[in-house]
C-alpha cells in the first residue's frame, strides 16, 4: 500500500542484520552543571528485550539519546555493534529510537511513513500496513496535530515495522489507553519472535510491562544501580504471607521493603537472598513464600530520595513554540 | 531463547545505509509542496498586477521580482529544512552529515525548478512585449544580454537561489541550536554576512568592500547585477558554505520537543 | 493469568506437567509455541523457552527443529513416578503438619486411613493409566 517503497539496501539475498549489542563505557552526559548520566557502564544483551527502569529524571531518556547518537557523550564511550555510533551512517541506519514527544516532521503521517519506508533497510510494509489498521493511525493528519494517543500509535507502528536491529522505546506507549497498550505489547512480541532484534523499553509503568523483559537495567539519579536478568532480579526478594506474628518473626533478620496487613494476616516483602533453610522454616511456620514483582523491588531500590535532584534534559519550550 | 545464541563481542554493522537519493528525494518533495503554492500565488498576483499596469511600465517587473522573491523563498526552505526536517531524518537513521548533503541536493533541485519558472516567466514577458506592444525592458547588468539566452539566464538564477538556500541552512542551524531569540540575533552572522559575501562575489563589486558597509545596501538592492566570473566565484563560495554547514550541523544535539 | 506466587516460567512448566498428568496433553501432542505463549500472556518468549528447557531436561517434552515442541512418549509415567517419590515429603508430611497445627490427633488420621483403605483398587494409579492409554 502506501508504505510500499522498495527498501534500497535489503534484497532477498541480503542476510538479515544480526541484533546489535550495546555497551557504554564510563558514560557521562552533562547539561551544564547537571549530571544527567554519571559514569554509566552498561551492557545490553543483543537479541533480547531489556527493560530500562528509573524514576523521572533518572537519566533514562538521556541514555537512550546517547545510544542513538542523538547527542554526543560529555565523556566516556557508547558502542553499538562494536562501533561508536555518532555520525556513523552504517551504524545509525540500524538504530531506531522512538520518543514520547515524537520526532516527526512538519508534514503528514503518510509522508513520515514514506520516509521511514524508503530509508530503513529492514522496513516491512506488510507489518506496517497491518499495524496502521490495528492502531487506527490517521494517515492524512499532520504529525503536529496528532493527539497523544495517536502519536503513541504512530511511534508503535514505526518502531515495530522498522525491524531495526536496535529498537528503543522511550515511554512512547504512555499516551495509549490500556487496551491499545496491550495490543502494542502483543504486536511487539509477535514481531520480535518472528524477527529477533535488540529491544530496549524504558518505563516507569513497571508492573504492566515487566513480563516483557529478559534483562533489566535500573538507573537512579544518573547512575547505574544494577543490570541483570529479570529472573535474577526477582530472586533478590521474596514476599512472605501468613499470620502477622509469624511473618514478623520470620522477616526479622531481613531488610523489609514493605508490609501489608489485613486483620491478622500480613504480607511482607523482603529484599535479600533467603537463607538456605528459610523455605522449609517458612513452610513449618505456616507461611507462604511468593516471588516479588520487579515493581516492588524497584520502589525499594530507588526509595532514598532525600537528596534527590532531578537530573534531566532541559526541554526548550520557548524554542519549540516559536518554530512551529 | 535468542540471547544465548548471539555472540556478545563486537559485530560488524550489517545494515548498510542506502544511497543519498532517498532522503534527498523526500526533502525535495516536501519543498515542492510549498514551492507549488509559492509559484501559484506568484502567477496569480502577476496576472492581476500586469493586467492593471502592464501597458504603462517600461521596466521588467518580472526581473525585479525574481531577483529577490524566489531567493528569499529558497532561503526560507533552507532554514525550515533544518528546523523541521533535521530531527525526523536523524530519527529515521540518517546522520546529520547526510542530512546536510540531502538538503543541499534538495535545495539545488528547488533552485533549478525555480530557475525554470523564471525562464518561463521571462518567456511570457517577451511574448507580452511582442504581442501587446508592451515595453518591459531589462534593467540590470546580467550575465545574459537577452531573455532568450536560456542557459545563462538559468545559470545565473540557479547560482543565486542556491546561495540563498545554503545560507538558509546556516540560518536554520542558528535557530535550531540557539533558539528563536538568539537565532534571530545570530542572523547577522548566519545570514547577512554570507549573503553579503556571496552577492559581492556574484556582482564582482569588490569596491563595496573597500568603500565600507554603508554601500552594503546597494548589494541588497542591486541584485540584478551579475557577471559570468561572478557565477564561478559564487559557486566556489557555495561549496565552502556547504562544508561550513556540514561541519557545524554535525555537532548539533537532537533535542526533545515539547508538544 | 499468572499470579505472583512463582516465577512465570515455573508456572508455565507446572501447568504443562499438570496437563500431561491429567491427560489434557497426550504423547506426541504439540504444545503452544513460545511465540504463542508470548503473545497470549504478554510475556517474553524467553520465559516460555525457559519452561520448555526445564521440561526437556526432565524428559517431559522434546523439540523438533522447525516444527515445535511435543510431549515426549512416557512423559506421564515419568511425572507420576516423580510425584510418587515426592509424595511423602511434599504432600503427606505437610498434611500431617497441618493436622498437628489444628489439633487432629494421629489416631484420628489412622482411623480415617483404615476406612479409606476400603477404596477400590481401580482407583490405584496403574488402573488409572490403563483407562487413559
Amino acid at each position: 500500500m502506501m508504505t510500499s517503497t522498495a527498501p534500497a539496501a535489503i534484497s532477498p539475498l541480503t542476510p538479515l542484520p544480526a541484533p546489535y549489542a550495546v555497551q557504554t563505557e564510563d558514560l557521562r552526559v552533562n547539561f551544564g552543571a547537571t549530571k544527567a548520566l554519571d559514569r554509566v557502564s552498561a551492557r545490553i544483551v543483543p537479541g533480547a528485550i531489556t527493560g530500562l527502569l528509573g524514576r523521572n529524571g533518572s537519566g533514562k531518556s538521556t541514555l537512550l539519546a546517547a545510544i542513538a547518537a542523538y547527542r554526543r557523550p560529555s565523556s566516556g564511550r557508547v558502542l553499538v555493534a562494536g562501533r561508536e555510533p555518532y555520525e556513523e551512517p552504517a551504524v545509525v541506519a540500524g538504530i531506531c529510537l522512538l520518543r514520547e514527544a515524537g520526532d516527526f516532521a512538519d508534514c503528514s503521517v503518510r509522508q513520515v511513513l514514506q520516509l521511514a519506508a524508503s530509508v530503513r533497510p529492514t522496513w516491512s510494509s506488510t507489518v506496517a500496513d497491518r499495524l496502521l489498521e490495528r492502531f487506527k493511525v490517521p494517515m492524512r493528519k499532520k504529525t503536529t496535530n496528532l493527539s497523544r494517543g495517536q502519536r503513541s500509535a504512530l511511534a508503535a507502528v514505526i518502531g515495530i515495522a522498522s525491524r531495526s536491529p536496535l529498537t528503543m522505546f522511550d515511554e512512547t506507549y504512555l499516551g495509549m489507553d490500556a487496551p491499545t497498550r496491550y495490543a502494542f505489547y502483543e504486536e511487539l512480541l509477535a514481531d520480535y519472535s518472528e524477527q529477533p532484534r535488540t529491544i530496549i523499553i524504558s518505563s516507569h509503568l513497571i508492573e504492566e510491562v515487566e513480563r516483557l523483559f529478559e534483562y533489566v537495567l535500573v538507573l537512579d539519579q544518573g547512575r547505574l544501580l544494577l543490570q541483570e536478568s529479570a529472573d535474577d532480579l526477582r530472586e533478590r526478594g521474596a514476599r512472605v504471607v501468613g499470620q502477622s506474628a509469624a511473618v514478623e518473626s520470620f522477616v526479622a533478620p531481613y531488610t523489609v521493603v514493605s508490609r501489608q496487613s489485613l486483620g491478622r494476616t500480613m504480607a511482607a516483602t523482603i529484599y535479600g537472598a533467603l537463607a538456605t533453610d528459610a523455605r522449609a522454616d517458612a513452610s513449618a511456620a505456616g507461611l507462604d513464600i511468593e516471588s516479588v514483582s520487579i515493581q516492588d523491588l524497584f520502589v525499594h531500590l530507588t526509595a532514598d530520595s532525600s537528596h534527590y535532584v532531578p537530573a534531566g534534559e532541559p526541554v526548550d519550550s520557548q524554542h519549540a513554540k516559536e518554530l512551529r | 531463547m535468542t540471547a544465548a545464541s548471539y555472540d556478545l563481542s563486537a559485530q560488524p554493522a550489517a545494515v548498510q545505509p542506502n544511497n543519498l537519493l532517498a532522503p534527498a528525494r523526500w526533502l525535495t518533495a516536501r519543498h515542492l509542496d510549498k514551492a507549488l503554492w509559492f509559484t501559484g500565488i506568484v502567477v496569480v498576483i502577476f496576472g492581476v498586477v500586469l493586467t492593471a499596469i502592464g501597458a504603462d511600465i517600461s521596466f521588467s517587473l518580472w526581473e525585479n521580482f525574481v531577483s529577490s522573491g524566489p531567493a528569499w523563498f529558497t532561503l526560507a526552505m533552507g532554514a525550515t529544512a533544518v528546523t523541521s526536517f533535521l530531527p525526523v531524518l536523524v530519527a529515521q537513521g540518517q546522520t546529520r552529515g547526510r542530512f546536510v548533503a540531502a538538503a543541499a541536493l534538495a535545495l539545488a533541485a528547488l533552485a533549478a525548478l525555480l530557475s525554470i519558472f523564471v525562464l518561463v516567466g521571462y518567456g511570457a514577458e517577451s511574448l507580452l512585449n511582442e504581442r501587446l506592444g508592451w515595453s518591459m525592458a531589462l534593467v540590470g547588468e546580467h550575465t545574459f544580454d537577452s531573455r532568450s539566452q536560456i542557459f545563462l539566464v538559468f545559470s545565473e538564477y540557479f547560482v543565486r537561489y542556491l546561495l540563498f538556500g545554503l545560507v538558509g541552512i546556516l540560518a536554520g542551524y542558528g535557530f535550531y541550536r540557539a533558539g528563536g531569540w538568539w537565532g534571530t540575533l545570530l542572523l547577522l552572522l548566519t545570514a547577512a554576512l554570507p549573503l553579503g559575501l556571496g552577492n559581492i562575489l556574484l556582482v564582482q563589486e569588490f569596491e563595496i568592500i573597500r568603500q565600507g558597509f554603508a554601500s552594503m545596501t546597494f548589494v541588497w538592492v542591486g541584485l540584478t547585477t551579475a557577471t559570468v566570473a561572478g557565477l564561478g566565484l559564487t559557486l566556489a563560495f557555495e561549496l565552502v558554505l556547504f562544508f561550513v554547514c556540514y561541519a557545524l550541523l554535525r555537532t548539533v544535539p537532537i533535542r526533545t520537543k515539547l508538544n | 493469568m499468572f499470579d505472583g506466587r512463582d516465577p512465570i516460567f515455573r508456572q508455565i512448566a507446572d501447568q504443562i506437567r499438570q496437563d500431561v498428568v491429567e491427560g489434557n496433553l497426550l504423547e506426541e501432542e504439540q504444545v503452544m509455541s513460545t511465540t504463542q505463549y508470548a503473545t497470549t500472556y504478554r510475556i517474553n518468549p524467553a520465559t516460555a523457552a525457559k519452561a520448555f528447557s526445564e521440561l526437556v531436561d526432565e524428559g517431559v517434552l522434546y523439540q523438533r527443529r522447525g516444527l515445535g515442541t511435543f510431549v515426549k512418549p512416557g512423559a506421564r509415567e515419568r511425572l507420576l513416578e516423580l510425584r510418587r517419590q515426592r509424595y511423602f515429603t511434599d504432600v503427606l508430611q505437610p498434611a500431617l503438619d497441618e493436622a498437628a497445627r489444628i489439633g487432629i490427633p494421629l489416631e484420628a488420621i489412622a482411623a480415617h486411613l483404615t476406612t479409606a483403605g476400603d477404596v477400590e483398587p481401580a482407583h490405584a494409579v496403574g488402573a488409572h493409566h490403563e483407562e487413559k492409554a
